[in-house]
């Protein structure tokens, strides 16, 4: 095992997993001293009933759910944040439930700034560890097997009136609670589990891969990468699985948990911009920018990447395979399980840039965007973590490859 | 692995590791709006250089120490830990910092109690889940001796438990200068601490995927370093591999059942006054046998912690653990003199077995099985396998 | 107890480790606005930041630090070790002093020193990506390759920069930076 000279991990979030875990919130809320929540989700998560359940799953407890809001937008919205703060204190709510992906959660832990903080001002509290005290109690349920943001420190509100987006990094912004309950994923659609299950597959396989690992973060990440390996056919092609999709969510939690810590690289690097700038779901930027991302770090990842193989494909194949080939075999496994995926999900599932389609069936990434894309990606941190060096022309040459769906040809890459 | 039923996972503390680790220490306070700790340390388990160094890596900060009291004793109590609450008021502390273990952490923890909820009866919060908050910040910095709780959600003044997420450490900073083993024997206590902690999460019926993960890491560092300390105990990379290893290990005890190997370590312990370590050497092969002969609910996994991939992947699943077994005895019999092969040897008598079965029921309020406590230490005791 | 045995403790401060890191920092400030004037590359990048670009690169909490911004007139110049009164767009904040010196004796690469959380980044974070290339790019001329090597992720080969651009820069850049202009 590796250990480098220096490392940081933190977890401080509590993650209670089980068929039935929800029905254990009033007692946690009952530890934080808390029986008035206030939950905060979005329109689709209501729409699929998982907050009936929720709902259902604190009756008669004593906790009284003082308001549900739905009205949270898929990128975080200070406007959305400061309204939802005042319905908080309106009802006079004294805990915050978020039920969702990515954008309930983070909008979640902004208004937890507002109302704890009692903050006109939300942006004096962007950058790192400004936040300095406990924030109000906070529980969170993802509700895809996903994103992870119920184990981040990190939540990012745009001010869409200033063209701003502010980060806010503190530790206190963790949840107490995350809770990975199977019901809240059971009708999570084969084409939404693929791309977000891969979303959690980079997490892990670049938190193992990047320059930030360690112990803790490794075997966090080694953990979910063999449990999504074996649980995320089944799933899509059973979505009622109960027991796979509680595995799912494990997964999920146990690399959020690991990229949290490690950081992620070129994946997301590039997954971002593509999100930015073509609004491209961030698990389908992720499914397809993490082989072209391995192939491009390969001659300095290959002892990492032949161990992921071993979380992958399993001991079996692991061991029938020659050291000097694992690597290499890992990135056709990711391949190969992209086109699994994308066969299983009637083709919804992209395997590449030009195979990105929105609802009316409009591609979403058009050739002539990628340089702005590109540009766009090298603002983002995540290239720190990256273990190769990249500028313009090394990001065009992915992505362009990344578009057509075509391997990279590795002897054009400037090795540093 | 499948994820169990249900089950619950949490870890408060941050960790920091490595080179230059304790002068972060200022900055994780001042992130919890302290800055101004009272330091613990018990100079009779803790070379005295040690206090020299963590002053040093104060330097250039806004931290304030608001005390060094270096007299803590072996074994918590109420009486001292009142007197170093006065100290903490009459300075205006407000955190606590503890290096080393066993008693020095079960003080800090105690004093914290009192100082952060405003109270004169600690022994209301005795039991589990009675604390009623959060705590002022706890930063713990390990070295070389440590008694296996430190890291938890527990502590142990007067001989009473205290169990709650609240006294878990808020920061644990395992630094390079501070985690040098003094002599082979306190590598292979420590170690033998860590491994035990690390199997039993693999032992228990409900292995979570979080705490088999950390429990990984811990085995590793044995794995990679157990042999290695014995033979040159002062080198600075593995004691640090180790001491990270045991943190991890602690941490995965702590969101695992009781196990029945550190119960019965504990309680030999506190009844005959031998190190936990040494208790937990003895006691570990033959309570690994009872388990095998009683096809407990073993993880095959626990084999991946001792071996590498390769190896891992070329042994047959009916001889993972085995294999596991064989590799720990390996390890214990390397250590020669310094891990006895049994409870006789120690000149333990036979009539304190009892007591000790009783005793590490007790303390894991009935979650180990008596029969099981009894034939294990008898089996340890006559040096014969079950 | 008496507590006069056991005395308050006030840290004491690294006179020589901070002069050091001042040193480096007030050079790297000088370096980075002159290899702004020299290097087409770093021109290029400081024209894609904003117009108010002023960053702050120091050790938390009591410095030492390094301003550099753009002035009013969009030059890029080392505005000195204080950031008081001015309006910082960009921290960079160094967590303690020895995490500082790892960073300016090359023992940590700036990537590496984040990778290891020894720096926290608030602000305009595309910046901060573009400060870390610019600073790869100076480092390559402010010293030999062997310590370059440690200091930057990839070295440039020839076709990123040609010996004759590396040699004229270096000699321009430590003139601008020793001369201040």
């Amino acid at each position: 095992m590796q250990v480098p000279s220096y490392y940081e991990f933190c977890c401080r979030v509590k993650t209670v997993s089980g068929h039935n875990a929800l029905e254990k919130i009033p007692s946690f809320l009952d530890k934080l001293d808390a029986k008035a929540p206030m939950i905060i989700t979005d329109k689709g998560v209501t729409g699929a009933g998982l907050i009936t359940i929720v709902e259902e799953a604190i009756k008669g407890s004593g906790v009284e759910i003082k308001a549900v809001c739905d009205d949270v937008p898929p990128d975080s919205d200070l406007k959305v944040v400061n309204e939802l703060a005042k319905v908080y204190q309106e009802k006079g709510c004294d805990s915050i439930i978020a039920v969702g992906g990515g954008s309930p959660i983070d909008t979640a832990k902004g208004v937890n700034i507002v109302v704890s903080e009692n903050a006109t001002d939300l942006m004096q509290f962007a950058g790192v560890g400004v936040i300095k005290k406990r924030l109000k109690p906070m529980i969170a349920i993802p509700t895809t097997s996903g994103t992870g943001s119920e184990m981040t420190l990190v939540a990012v509100i745009a001010d869409h009136e200033k063209n701003v987006k502010m980060a806010f990094v503190s530790y206190f912004l963790l949840p107490d609670f995350a809770i990975l309950d199977s019901r809240m994923t059971k009708t999570l659609p084969p084409f939404i589990t693929a791309p977000t299950a891969m979303d959690a597959m980079t997490h892990a396989i670049e938190a193992y891969t990047c320059l930030g690992k360690n112990p803790v973060s490794d075997a966090t990440a080694l953990k979910a990468i063999e449990m999504i390996s074996l649980n995320l056919l089944k799933v899509v092609k059973k979505p009622d699985d109960l027991d796979g999709r509680l595995a799912l969510a494990n997964a999920s939690a146990l690399a959020g948990m690991s990229f949290s810590n490690s950081m992620v690289g070129m994946v997301h690097t590039l997954g971002h911009a593509t999100g930015g700038v073509c609004h491209v779901p961030h698990g389908v930027c992720m499914s397809i920018f993490l082989p072209y991302a391995l192939e491009y770090n390969m001659h300095k990842i290959k002892n990492d990447l032949a161990e992921v193989y071993f979380a992958l494909a399993g001991q079996e194949e692991y061991a029938k395979t020659a050291p000097g080939e694992r690597a290499e075999k890992a990135i056709t496994f990711v391949r190969q399980l992209n086109q699994d995926l994308h066969d299983a999900t009637d083709g919804k599932h992209a395997r590449c840039l030009k195979e990105v389609f929105d609802r009316e069936g409009n591609p979403m990434v058009p050739k002539d965007k990628l340089s702005d894309i590109v540009k766009t990606a090298l603002g983002d941190a995540s290239q720190f973590y990256n273990p190769e060096d990249f500028d313009y022309n090394d990001l065009m040459f992915v992505i362009e490859h990344a578009w057509e769906g075509t391997p990279l040809d590795r002897s054009k890459i400037k090795k540093g | 692995m499948q994820s169990p039923d249900y089950y619950e996972f949490f870890n408060q503390a941050k960790i920091i590791a490595g080179n230059k680790g304790m002068d972060n220490i200022p900055l994780e306070l001042d992130g919890f709006n302290a800055q101004k700790p009272l330091v613990l340390m018990n100079k009779r388990k803790t070379s005295s250089c040690l206090k020299r160094k963590f002053i040093n890596a104060l330097g250039d900060s806004n931290m304030t120490v608001g005390a060094i009291f270096d007299d803590v004793a072996d074994k918590a109590g109420i009486g001292q830990i009142n007197d170093l609450v006065g100290l903490f008021r009459a300075r205006g502390c407000d955190s606590m910092v503890a290096i080393g273990g066993g008693g020095v952490v079960d003080v800090a923890k105690g004093v914290n109690m009192i100082v952060s909820l405003g109270v004169k009866d600690i022994f209301q919060f005795a039991g589990e889940n009675k604390i009623p908050d959060h705590l002022n910040p706890l930063v713990i910095v390990p070295t070389s001796y440590a008694t296996g709780y430190e890291m938890t959600n527990k502590a142990l003044i007067d001989n009473k438990r205290f169990i709650s997420d609240f006294l878990s450490p808020d920061v644990i900073v395992v630094d390079n200068s501070m985690v040098k083993f003094r002599n082979n024997q306190e590598a292979t206590y420590l170690s033998l601490i860590s491994l035990v902690q690390a199997v039993e999460s693999y032992l228990e019926a409900a292995h979570n995927p979080v705490a088999t993960s950390y429990a990984y890491v811990a085995l590793q560092a044995i794995k990679d370093n157990f042999t290695k300390a014995i033979a040159k105990p002062n080198n600075k990379k593995v004691s640090l591999a180790l001491v990270n290893g045991m943190v991890s290990g602690q941490i995965s005890f702590a969101n695992s059942s009781p196990g029945i190997v550190f119960a019965l370590g504990e309680a030999l312990s506190f009844i005959t006054g031998h190190e936990i370590g040494l208790s937990l050497g003895v006691i570990l092969p033959y309570a690994l046998d009872y388990k095998l002969k009683n096809k407990s609910n073993f993880s095959s996994e626990i084999w991946l912690g001792l071996s590498d991939f390769d190896e891992y992947a070329t042994t047959p699943e009916s001889e993972k653990i085995d294999k596991a077994i064989l590799f720990i005895k390996g390890l214990l019999s390397g250590a020669g003199a310094l891990i006895p092969k049994s409870l006789k040897e120690l000149n333990i008598s036979k009539n304190k077995l009892e007591d000790i079965a009783s005793l590490a029921v007790e303390n894991t309020n009935n979650k180990v099985n008596l029969a099981d406590c009894q034939k294990i230490l008898e089996s340890a005791w006559q040096g014969e396998p079950i | 107890m008496n507590y006069n045995k056991y005395p308050q403790i006030n840290p004491k401060s690294k006179f020589i480790k901070r002069i050091y890191v001042s040193v480096m920092l007030f050079v790297v400030g000088r370096a980075i606005a002159a290899a702004a004037k020299s290097d087409k590359v770093v021109k290029e990048e400081f024209k894609n930041l904003r117009d108010d670009f002023m960053m702050r690169l120091g050790v938390t909490p009591n410095g030492p630090e390094m301003i550099l911004g753009k002035n009013e007139k969009g030059v890029v110049k080392y505005m000195g070790w204080n950031s008081k009164g001015k309006k910082i767009t960009m921290n960079m904040q160094i967590k303690n002093l020895e995490a500082a010196m790892l960073m300016f004796t090359f023992q940590e690469s700036t990537t590496v020193a984040t990778a290891r959380d020894r720096l926290a980044v608030s602000g305009d974070l595309p910046d901060a990506c573009a400060f870390v290339r610019i600073l790869d790019i100076v480092e390559t001329y402010l010293l030999p390759k062997i310590i370059v090597k440690f200091a930057v992720k990839r070295y440039p080969k020839w076709s990123q920069m040609s010996p004759l651009r590396k040699y004229v820069g270096r000699v321009l850049v430590y003139t601008r930076t020793l001369l201040g202009i």
